[in-house]
């Protein structure tokens, strides 16, 4: 298509203001993280970066007091981690199970108890949180990963994708599969796994980011410091900002938030490219 | 090396429709059996019945003289080749042929050898490490023949395999099939819709129309003594002619219309309402004018090799097709006078269809 030359300059400036938009308070985060307290408290925030990145950095990541809490940042960067991963990959295998029990086995209740399974798209997590928590406490899975994660697990729009993808599978695949001898499992392992991968991938990435921002379950679920995540460490952080006279820890707040952005930013940006094709394309 | 059994088959949906109406039918050793008929007709059902794909409602299906009914499609000892190839597209073609050697825990060197030799007699030795999707329509198809192969099944079975491929493809693979069978006599049954690929391929011909068998035979045999209306519309191309016709008093002629009168080769009950079918290919153009028919031409169709003249019967709109070698002209209403051997006319009962 042609395209004048007025034309892509103001394209490309409504794309860089748009750009700017977004990645400046970031930015601001950024710049203002790497200065002491006292001089941000002083100048406001910052849009440069000073000279104090390896010792704010250093001190969140290493030193439990710079929390305000008994556990680093560090920690909760492997807390975050955990349950992002159990959570999207728990996601992903659940499931890929149930979409492949509800379209591959012919039994009568299959439609009914998928839409059942739909419908629960319109129960999210905050309207359910109190039994859920209830459930969790009566097992006795208050402050542990098991518990962090497992309510969690089942999806209803994974699963609903999984099972639009396994319908546009071609049924001759699995008669071919089913002559060459391979039953329910080998024909899951052997052909299904294998062709969603992009599809895997593609609700890998977003459950991960999902799961890594859950803020308000693992909120209720974790009472004891060394299972906060990050993004609950940050309200941490932010809460002791007032509390005795000292000056508040606002850089260390800034550098927090800029760590508990990076996980999920490069687990987008790695695996960008199967992400838009499993999402835009099938392959077959 | 195998004989399939089928006794009574019987194919009822869930929903209460029949798509098989009892089929009986024995496939000799080595025997290359086509089913041939209209979409719809039942073909397919049958095929993926023997194949075990779907459940047989009554009736018995033997291979050998183990009957199968409730034996899974993997323990069979089957191969099918399907329409759309149905190949694994994440696995390499030498995988896509070794899969079902692996699940039936062939060991490494046996699997590479059955493979290497399937792709040596199909051509395929530069394309195993390839992935299905990188290959042509033809050669995907040799792939799926493959897979076929290596198991060396008692039966292969054909769901309409050349279907997807361009004409000259066609042509070619429909040779190097009926080649590959011989080679292995290995019984076969293929389906298709094509009555080409049915004419030529076939040992035996079974005609289905509506989830019945109207005729088994050899082709030739079908050709030649259609046993139904359908059968003998069906089988041909271009298609027999059908006329409304009535035998005479003196049970030796078929008059057709108010003015044709043909010869018969066997006695008929007098007065009786018959179907008159011919053949184009049968009519004899008789040069000097002197012939039972007469008929003016409506319309011609020039192949090269032979030309189509359709022609007024006075019969209705209808026309009547007739197929002569070479090249012909004829403008519109020219007059040709026409006659036709006894033996080639087929009667066929007004109300049951059925040969006379």
């Amino acid at each position: 298509m042609y395209q004048s030359k007025w034309r892509i300059l103001t394209n490309h400036a409504i794309l860089i203001l748009g750009a700017l938009f977004m990645i400046m308070p970031v930015w601001i985060a950024f710049a203002s993280s790497t200065h002491t307290r006292e001089f941000l408290f002083q100048n406001g925030l910052q849009l440069w970066p000073g000279g104090h990145f390896f010792e704010n950095y250093g001190a969140i990541l290493f030193d439990a007091s710079a929390t305000k809490g008994r556990v680093t940042a560090l920690e909760m960067l492997f807390n975050s981690m955990v349950l992002g991963l159990g959570f999207a990959i728990g996601k992903v295998i659940i499931s890929m199970m149930a979409a492949y029990a509800i379209v591959y086995f012919r039994f009568k209740l299959a439609v009914p108890l998928f839409w059942v399974v739909f419908s629960t798209l319109l129960l999210p997590l905050e309207v359910r949180i109190v039994p859920s928590y209830e459930v969790v406490a009566g097992l006795g899975l208050l402050n542990s990963y098991t518990g962090l994660i497992l309510p969690l697990i089942a999806s209803a729009t994974g699963t609903f994708f999984f099972r639009q993808f396994y319908r546009s599978v071609p049924d001759e695949l699995l008669e071919a599969a089913r002559l060459d001898g391979a039953g329910p499992l080998r024909f899951f392992i052997d052909i299904l796994v294998p062709l969603s991968v992009t599809m895997i991938s593609a609700i890998f990435i977003i459950m991960f980011v999902v799961g890594w921002n859950q803020y308000l379950w693992p909120l209720l679920m974790t009472t004891d410091d060394q299972l906060y995540t990050i993004v609950i460490g940050i309200k941490q952080v932010y809460n002791s900002l007032y509390e005795g006279g000292q000056i508040p820890q606002f850089p260390k707040a800034f550098a927090l938030t800029i760590m508990a952005t990076i996980p999920p930013v490069l687990v987008v940006v790695v695996f960008q490219r199967m992400f838009v094709k499993g999402l835009v394309e099938t392959e077959k | 090396m195998a004989t399939v059994t089928l006794n009574q088959v019987e194919k009822t949906y869930l929903n209460g429709y029949k798509a098989i109406h009892g089929i009986d039918l024995k496939i000799q050793d080595g025997e290359f059996t086509v089913l041939v008929g209209p979409s719809g007709c039942g073909k397919s059902t049958l095929l993926r019945m023997i194949a075990g794909l779907e459940s047989i409602s009554d009736g018995e299906i033997a291979i050998d003289d183990r009957v199968v009914n409730k034996v899974a499609p993997a323990d069979r000892d089957i191969a099918m080749v399907f329409q759309n190839y149905a190949l694994y597209p994440h696995m390499s073609n030498y995988n896509n042929m070794a899969y079902g050697l692996r699940n039936r825990g062939h060991s490494k060197a046996e699997i590479d050898a059955k493979v290497r030799e399937a792709a040596r007699i199909l051509q395929l030795d530069d394309h195993l490490e390839r992935k299905p999707r990188q290959l042509s329509g033809g050669q995907r198809q040799r792939v799926a023949m493959g897979r076929a192969i290596v198991r060396q099944p008692k039966v292969f079975l054909f769901d309409e395999p050349l279907s997807n491929l361009d004409a000259k493809l066609r042509v070619d693979m429909r040779l190097e099939i009926k080649n590959l069978q011989q080679r292995l006599g290995i019984s076969s049954v293929y389906v298709t819709h094509d009555q080409v690929e049915a004419m030529t391929l076939a040992d035996r011909l079974i005609v289905m129309n509506g989830g019945v068998a109207e005729q088994i035979g050899t082709p030739i045999d079908i050709y030649e003594k259609p046993e139904t209306l359908f059968v003998a519309g069906f089988i041909g191309s271009p298609a027999m002619n059908f006329l409304p016709g009535k035998v005479s008093d003196d049970r030796t002629h078929v008059v057709v219309g108010d003015k044709v009168k043909l010869d018969l080769d066997h006695v008929v009950e007098a007065g009786r309402s018959v179907t008159v079918g011919i053949r184009p290919e049968h009519f004899r153009l008789c040069e000097d004018g002197h012939g039972p028919v007469s008929a003016s031409v409506r319309m011609v169709e020039s192949l090269g090799a032979e030309t189509l003249v359709y022609l007024d019967f006075g019969i209705g709109n209808e026309n009547v097709t007739l197929r002569i070698q070479g090249t012909h002209q004829f403008a519109k209403g020219t007059v040709l006078t026409l006659s036709i051997t006894p033996d080639k006319i087929h009667l066929f009962d007004d109300e049951t269809g059925k040969r006379i």
